[in-house]
């Protein structure tokens, strides 16, 4: 009942939100765009969002860029909607809506263009928007943020560093954040970011971000003096490699900072921050030359390594066989692109030509190099390994030079009953090919076959026949059953006891067990029992009836046994003629 | 299952003695023609170039003569000879093994597979033979003979036996069963009765590979051995719209022929005709 009710319900629900979206109204699509400020500090981030009203789907084209303003990227259409009644008429409302953030790079009058939306096969488009930005006067006499760079002219492959330092006025100690807009820092175009070791520990009473993304790198330094004013000053260093000659531009970076409170918000599962005071400080932009490497004395097996460096190279074992592997360490250090330069191949240095290389194993990091060569010597007449040179870019002297590493000296022993490896490699190799015919050929003897009819015959009558004798025996009763297996079991159980037996009683009690076992009775009934013959004769009792002798033995045994049991025990009785009974008796039908 | 209940039926039919024989003297023909067509060539190159002996022992040794000195048409001809000549002299499967590796030696790989296919019949787990066969099978571009799967080696172990070994493995399985059955009759007790159970399911599984081995052996089978493919035609002729391209290594059965045509079965039982020597017979 209850089921149908609550069927019945969803069923009028539906019938009603079917016949209100019928009359809903939908108004004319709607774009519009709007800055979170129209007049913003240098360096403070600002919101677009842009907002399509009464459209179900929208496509927007992602703006021009604009000198000045640093816009990301669009993130959305994030969709609302809504139905309403207003008037006695039901409203229906349905928006999407985009977000950017935008960072103001320099100071000034700015206008954003009107956005285009595509909306189905036409394109709405919004207002302009104008922005001012100006300058945080206070905030460039509070605080600093300057870009360093390791140098301003560097050689195509010749990694650089940055080092971004930032602060405020060293008097200020209540500032405890810093949101540094540095649009290079995640990528810089031309180059690769080399790793670095990580920088002392940052400060714990500083909050830092970099675009909106809290920041562990940064370590503080000894305090700065500028313009007179002391400041409390903070470092990180970025490095890279250039990879294109050219000019690489590292645009206005900029430095928010000041205080910010925690907040603990209930219904949030975290403590949120909020901003107390808050300035602003520009950096000036930067430039880096990239010059391309001379042609002009370009070894041709130059590998790109540019920098300073130094070699050394190292080998173990170095007793060897003819063809035996040697692990060739070479290690190369310095300031330059270690982790990006080619390492040489000794195969193609004429040096190495009596030496097969079956490869090589690297390690790579931002101060080191290791190569690990696996070599093998060809000649037993071979007594070093010869320097290994390497091609190398030095931007200090502007020129190419060869690095070699020392040679080292080795002891190769020739290889038994050849010289070299290629004597020694020239026997036949093995490959697969069909196995030889058998020239013998003889004919096994050959396996006589169960004939057919056999094995079906056997397959129907063995289970037939089992099944007569398991009805012939059920008649007798269950041979499983307890009582039948004591009767099976009465002869061992009889040897067993009479060798346990410690006097004629034992051995009496043992007889009579086993005549009880055997007759299916218990051992008491074989007490005393006394043998009435009838017209035909025979034990009381018996399936089977005994033959008269043997009746007569076993009555006169029982009887013997008895009066041994009886009279204390003291008189032997044979065991192996109570067993041969025994035996008689089973043989006799017992 | 059909093809087994269809096994079984033939198996008791099989076992009337006048169905056996009329059966036999009928494949015994097909098996005539049919190889002496597939080996004519042979044969041909037997007469002529060798003066066979008709003692296939004698037939042999030449062979082997004659392949050790590299001979191997020679060779050839000297086994086909052999293997004519029949008898308990010369271990068949040795012969067709012979034969194989003077086929591949030849660079005729598809009549090598087909000689090791022979063999690997008559000698089921000759490790040789499997070596050579697939060896020969790779050198042809034919799928390997043992593809690695769970099927294939459950049909490798099925098909492990000749028919007297399967029959020797159903025969013991039986006895078995029955030893158990009848313990179990004389003294009961449910472990028995279980192991009855057990023993009977055992005698059943035991005679699978028995039928498996007697349909192979009563089958009439082929190989294709053209290496692109063999195509089954609607009728005995070129032009003849082709039904299905029986792949290259795959086995069928033969059910009637033409001079230069064989009507064959495929794996989904669709029949057709194709040329004579695009497939190999495996009976030997």
């Amino acid at each position: 009942m209850k089921d149908r009710f609550v069927h019945a319900l969803r069923a009028a629900a539906a019938v009603v939100a079917l016949v209100l979206c019928a009359f809903a109204q939908s108004a004319e699509p709607r774009v519009t765009a709007k800055l979170s400020t129209g007049v913003a500090k240098l360096g403070e981030q600002l919101t677009l969002q842009v907002i399509a009203e009464n459209v179900s789907d929208a496509t927007l084209v992602p703006p021009p860029a604009i000198e000045g303003l640093r816009v990301g990227a669009f993130a959305g259409p994030f969709r609302e909607s809504s139905t309403t009644f207003s008037g006695g008429r039901v409203v229906q409302y349905l928006a999407l809506t985009w977000n950017a953030a935008i960072r103001p790079e320099k100071t000034g009058e700015f206008t954003i263009p009107p956005l285009s939306i595509k909306i189905g096969n036409r394109a709405a488009q919004t207002a302009a928007l104008s922005l001012t930005v100006v300058a945080d006067l206070q905030g460039e006499d509070l605080g600093f943020i300057q870009a360093i760079p390791s140098s301003k002219r560097v050689i195509d492959g010749q990694p650089f560093s940055v080092e971004v330092r930032f602060g405020w006025d060293a008097r200020r100690t209540r500032y405890n954040y810093a949101i540094l807009s540095l649009p290079w820092w995640r990528q810089l175009e031309g180059t690769v970011e080399n790793a670095l070791a990580p920088s002392g520990r940052p400060p714990s009473d500083v909050y830092a971000f970099i675009d909106s993304e809290r920041f562990e790198g940064i370590e503080e330094i000894e305090p700065t003096t500028l313009r007179g004013i002391t400041f409390r000053t903070f470092r990180m260093v970025k490095s890279f490699t250039p990879t294109r000659a050219g000019r690489l531009e590292l645009s206005t970076s900029s430095l928010e900072f000041g205080r910010v409170v925690a907040r603990d918000d209930f219904f949030a599962f975290r403590q949120s921050l909020e901003r107390a005071e808050q300035f602003f400080a520009r950096g000036e932009p930067l430039s880096i030359e990239v010059v391309p490497l001379p042609e002009s004395g370009r070894p041709f097996d130059f590998g790109g390594a540019v920098g300073t460096f130094s070699v050394k190279a190292g080998a173990e074992p170095r007793d060897v066989t003819v063809g035996d592997s040697i692990k060739f360490k070479v290690e190369w250090t310095g300031a330059g692109n270690l982790e990006f330069f080619e390492a040489p191949d000794p195969e193609h240095q004429e040096a190495f030509k009596d030496f097969r290389v079956y490869g090589k194993t690297e390690t790579k990091s931002v101060d080191r190099r290791v190569v690990v060569y696996d070599l093998a010597p060809l000649e037993s007449t071979l007594q070093q390994i010869p320097p290994l040179e390497t091609p190398v870019f030095d931007p200090e002297a502007m020129r190419y030079v060869r690095l070699a590493t020392p040679p080292i000296t080795i002891h190769v022993r020739p290889l038994k009953d050849a010289k070299t490896l290629e004597a020694d490699g020239s026997a036949e190799r093995s490959t697969r090919d069909l196995v030889d015919i058998d020239a013998r050929a003889l004919a096994a003897e050959r396996l006589p076959r169960v004939p057919g009819e056999v094995l079906l015959g056997a397959l129907v009558l063995a289970p037939a026949l089992a099944l007569g004798v398991r009805a012939r025996v059920r008649r007798r009763g269950d041979p499983n059953a307890p009582a039948e297996k004591r009767r099976r079991k009465a002869r061992r159980a009889l040897e067993r006891e009479l060798a346990a037996a410690a006097d004629a009683r034992g051995r009496f009690e043992a007889f009579c067990e086993f005549l009880g076992a055997r007759t299916r009775e218990s051992r008491e009934a074989w007490i005393g029992r006394r043998f009435e013959r009838g017209a035909q004769g025979g034990a009381p009792g018996l399936a089977t009836p005994l033959a008269p002798e043997l009746e007569r033995e076993l009555e006169r045994e029982l009887a013997s046994l008895a009066h041994a049991a009886g009279s204390g025990g003291a008189r032997e009785t044979d065991r192996g003629r109570l067993l041969a009974l025994a035996d008689r008796l089973i043989a006799g039908g017992l | 299952m059909g093809r087994w209940l269809a096994s079984l039926v033939c198996l008791f039919a099989c076992f009337a003695p006048s169905a056996r024989g009329a059966d036999a003297s009928v494949a015994a023909n097909l098996a005539a023609s049919f190889g002496a067509h597939a080996n004519a060539n042979a044969g041909a190159q037997a007469s002529e170039n060798a003066s066979a002996p008709s003692d296939a022992r004698a037939s042999f040794d030449a062979g082997v003569a004659a392949y050790r000195a590299g001979d191997f048409g020679r060779a050839r001809a000297h086994w086909l000879a052999a293997l004519d000549a029949g008898g308990d002299q010369v271990d068949r499967k040795a012969l067709c093994f012979a034969l194989g590796n003077a086929a591949a030696r030849s660079q005729d790989l598809g009549a090598a597979v087909g000689w090791y296919s022979a063999a690997q019949r008559l000698a089921p787990r000759d490790a040789d033979v499997l070596a050579n066969l697939e060896f020969a099978r790779r050198e042809a571009g034919f799928e390997p003979f043992d593809k690695g799967d769970l099927t294939a080696t459950l049909q490798r172990v099925v098909d492990a036996w000749t028919v007297a070994e399967a029959s020797w493995i159903a025969l013991g399985a039986i006895v078995l069963f029955f030893a158990v059955l009848l313990y179990e009759a004389l003294r009961g007790g449910a472990g028995w009765r279980r192991l009855a159970f057990l023993c009977g399911a055992g005698a059943l599984l035991a005679i699978v590979p028995w039928v498996r081995a007697l349909e192979r052996e009563r089958a009439d089978a082929l190989l294709v051995i053209e290496k692109s493919g063999a195509a089954l035609r609607s009728e005995p002729r070129d032009g003849a719209t082709t039904i299905e391209t029986l792949a290259a290594g795959s086995g069928v059965r033969r059910l009637d022929e033409l001079p230069g045509w064989v009507r064959v079965a495929g794996v989904d039982n669709a029949s057709g005709w194709v040329r004579a020597e695009s497939v190999f017979a495996l009976s030997r």
